[in-house]
């Protein structure tokens, strides 16, 4: 009989899709910033002080580890890919350099950061060479690193002792040589390096723009002769040493490794990424953007706090939100709504 | 029931697309009883008529009349109430269901007792469906995933012709586009049985066919369409095969066209070797010599191993008999990425979903078979992108607005230019053609066979999959002919001595 899904229809409806997702980028980001100032006024007036300077440094602190992750995790979007995995990177992280820095000293950021490498990697690598949906790799290895966090820190919070807090101090630095910050910490100048980093790689180098091609249209991708797995593996490379950064950001904070300490942040940064613009079934968005939704997620849940919002509401309020940022991000027009 | 002296009619149907016309007045008419052939080649506007009579796609012109009545259907379901079916080319049956449910697919309601369905009474009522054409040899409770195609094809006629005359009891249309090209002799033989029966009953039937003996065979009138307009219309005892093809691909083209004149001499270097390649299952035994400025026409119909030979040149599939090799070394290329290092590259057949990236950007398509052509200091430089983009846009007089223009807005011809500007900007040598011109409106062919010209002058090989026969051999300086998988012939085809194509058709079938 005739079927109203014929391919050829979906073609010729496909046709157009430029304008219009170029219309939605600018919406997106649009209703990002516009909402961020909104916020930022409705909080100030209800609290004075959330403008203040030692609130500034509070909503930058929060933002940058979020920003590191949000970045990593959006190459793995543009991809049409997920990671689930990053929360667990990120605590393992953080449970590392805690104890590290008793045998390695500096070189424990060093050790860390291969860790993020290596767990990166090996989600690439299942999922573009061993051919495993992204989501069911990094859904497993989401696991492996939880567990791993659990037995390298004995399932307890371990805290960085005082004789090693030479290392972290310069987190509270409030000048970069003879540069006064003023609120700015050092780790959003971190976080702000990381996408600036990002960015350029993602839009400046043959992998990096390949990225975007392969989550437009893979089979498009692959025929033109761009290396489609190497760009696989390499975006979730940079998600695995994201997700390390965040980890080291919350153990120099908080001068201490906690085994669950990523956990939230994994799913909080794939919705800063969409939030941003980045479209979750791929080849669309901007690294630079995705900012302006880690800047409203972080100024929500911060504001809430300044505001005084019941804890339990505020996963509400959360939750509402991230549902209505998905919903003016997504691509209706496509049937293929499926992560790859 | 009130006759009419036709069933349907359609005149001066016109359909247009950004850049290129599919169609352009095109009259059709059907009587009550007939079974009329539509031939034609490639991109004639067979399929196109056919959608637009189903309500796929809306006309940009014409008007349409069925039983007399004013005929202007929005989709196929309306299409359906108005008493038209089409078979599609691809299959339509959902595999996982019984033959039944998917004759009844969408229907099940009226089966609906006590809230549950009655599997028997909808079986039964399959049966007499299957039984009224003639093959109540397939057993209604059996799940599709488990027939062969020819009788898949069977139930999807079966379907069809259940869905237009439930509402109306003669004097249905029922359109079938290419039903036999998974059909042996014996199933052919068969479905013509029950397409003649149902035209007795009063319905007619709009055969679409490339095999012109079986449209020769069933039809009571043929028309035939070259390049969207109606070529002839012959009564079948005025036709033969050679006349058909003949008013298919109209006067033999002149060279001009091609412009043969500028057909380069193939020089010493073998680009490309095949030495008995084969690839299990799809063609085997191929050998093939690709020198520079040479272009190697590989004709073949459907199912041939021509297209899978391609895929096999350009990366896209691994060879499992023989040798492929390249400037000289033995080349197993694991991705199309491989054999672009080596320097071979394709033109997809399927433009949209596998030549361009539509969301991009003109400039950035044309450099991402090279991007290593356009970095400074270690990264790629957008400034370098846009200055070769400038340069190709111009040179290959693609029409666009600017280069930052995203390649889906393009026309068919545009677009196509893009890939070959992409492709003129990467390093590759051998190039592999599919179905160049596909989808390409007239201008834009001319253009194409220039630039073809051009590439081959400036020392590059090709193997060119010919979107029509006529174009393979226009183009081509050598041309082999696949049948089954296999080589079956091959021809010289040097400038003003080319080989007829009735000729070249003898080793195709």
């Amino acid at each position: 009989m005739s079927n109203p899904a014929h391919p050829d229809l979906a073609a010729s409806g496909r046709v157009y899709a430029g304008e219009r997702s170029r219309l939605r980028d600018n919406i997106s980001r649009f209703v990002s910033l516009a909402s961020i100032v909104a916020l930022l006024i409705l909080f100030t007036a209800m609290n004075p002080n959330f403008l203040g300077a030692p609130n500034i440094r509070n909503l930058l602190t929060d933002i940058s580890p979020i920003l590191a992750m949000s970045c990593g995790v959006a190459l793995v979007l543009l991809l049409g890919s997920i990671d689930l995995s990053m929360g667990s990177i990120a605590s393992c992280s953080a449970v590392m350099l805690t104890l590290l820095f008793g045998p390695l000293g500096w070189w424990a950021f060093a050790a860390v950061f291969l860790f993020g490498v290596f767990a990166g990697l090996l989600n690439g690598v299942l999922h573009a060479k061993l051919k495993v949906p992204s989501f069911i790799a990094t859904l497993s290895t989401q696991s492996i690193w939880q567990s791993a966090a659990y037995i390298i820190s004995g399932g307890q919070p371990l805290t960085l002792v005082p004789g090693n807090w030479g290392y972290v101090n310069w987190v509270r630095a409030k000048s970069l040589g003879p540069l006064p910050l003023g609120p700015v910490p050092p780790l959003f100048l971190i976080a702000l390096a990381v996408m600036i980093v990002y960015h350029i790689y993602q839009s400046r180098t043959g992998t990096g723009k390949t990225m975007m091609a392969l989550g437009a249209n893979e089979r498009a991708a692959r025929l033109i002769g761009l290396g489609i797995d190497q760009a696989k593996i390499v975006a979730f490379t940079l998600s695995g040493i994201g997700a390390a950064i965040a980890g080291v950001f919350f153990a120099v904070k908080l001068k201490s490794g906690i085994p669950t300490v990523g956990e939230q942040y994994n799913l909080i940064a794939i919705a800063s990424a969409a939030l941003g613009g980045v479209a979750l079934t791929g080849g669309r968005g901007h690294i630079l953007m995705v900012i302006l939704g880690v800047g409203l997620i972080t100024v929500i849940q911060n504001g809430m706090n300044v505001v005084a919002v019941d804890g339990f509401w505020q996963q509400i309020v959360f939750g509402l939100l991230v549902l209505a940022a998905i919903y003016m991000n997504s691509d209706r027009r496509r049937r293929d709504l499926v992560v790859k | 029931m009130e006759t009419h002296s036709l069933l349907f009619s359609a005149s001066k149907m016109a359909k247009r697309y950004p850049g290129t016309t599919a169609l352009n007045a095109v009259e059709l008419e059907v009587r009550p009883g007939e079974i009329v052939g539509l031939v034609g080649e490639n991109g004639a506007g067979k399929s196109t008529l056919l959608k637009l009579i189903m309500g796929i796609e809306q006309p940009t012109e014409g008007a349409m009349a069925m039983r007399g009545e004013a005929y202007a259907p929005r989709t196929p379901i309306e299409a359906n109430g108005m008493g038209v079916g089409m078979v599609f080319q691809e299959q339509s049956l959902i595999q996982n269901l019984t033959v039944g449910q998917n004759v009844f697919f969408g229907l099940e309601a009226s089966y609906v007792r006590c809230g549950f369905l009655d599997k028997r009474r909808m079986y039964e009522d399959t049966r007499k469906i299957l039984g009224e054409i003639g093959i109540d040899y397939i057993r209604p409770d059996k799940k599709v995933s488990n027939l062969d195609f020819a009788t898949r094809q069977m139930v999807e006629i079966a379907k069809v012709f259940s869905v237009v005359t439930r509402r109306n009891a003669g004097g249905n249309l029922i359109l079938l586009d290419e039903p036999t090209s998974v059909l042996n002799r014996s199933e052919v033989d068969n479905l013509f049985d029950n397409m003649r029966r149902m035209a007795a009953g009063g319905n007619s039937v709009i055969f679409v066919s490339h095999r012109l003996d079986e449209v020769l065979d069933v039809s009571d009138r043929i028309y035939v369409f070259k390049d969207g307009r109606n070529a002839a219309l012959l009564d079948r005892k005025d036709a033969n095969e050679a006349i058909l093809y003949e008013k298919m691909v109209g006067k033999t083209v002149s060279g001009e066209y091609y412009k043969e004149d500028r057909q380069a001499v193939p020089g010493d270097e073998v680009l490309l070797e095949a030495r008995n390649l084969g690839r299990r299952g799809f063609f085997g035994g191929v050998n093939l010599k690709l020198r520079r400025g040479e272009v190697v026409g590989v004709c073949g119909s459907i199912g041939s191993g021509k297209e899978d030979l391609c895929a096999v040149v350009c990366g896209d599939e691994s060879y499992t008999a023989g040798e492929l090799v390249v400037k000289g070394r033995v080349e197993r290329f694991a991705s199309p990425r491989q054999a672009l290092k080596a320097g071979v590259l394709s033109i997809p057949k399927e433009r949209r979903e596998e030549g361009i990236i539509a969301e991009a950007p003109i400039y950035e398509n044309i450099a991402m078979s090279n991007f290593r052509a356009f970095r400074r200091f270690g990264c790629v430089s957008a400034r370098l992108e846009r200055e070769n983009a400038r340069r190709r846009v111009d040179e290959l007089s693609i029409r666009t607005p600017g280069i930052n223009q995203s390649v889906g807005f393009l026309s068919g011809g545009n677009a196509q230019k893009v890939v070959f500007a992409r492709i003129l900007s990467s390093d590759a040598d051998v190039l592999v053609l599919n179905h160049p011109t596909r989808g390409v409106d007239v201008g834009a062919k001319e253009e194409i066979y220039s630039l073809i010209r051009d590439i081959t002058a400036s020392g590059k090989g090709m193997i060119l999959l010919g979107d029509t026969l006529d174009e393979c051999i226009g183009l081509a300086s050598r041309i082999i002919v696949m049948k089954d998988g296999l080589v079956t012939r091959e021809f010289d085809a040097p400038a003003g001595a080319k080989p007829e194509q009735l000729e070249i058709v003898k080793y195709m079938v």
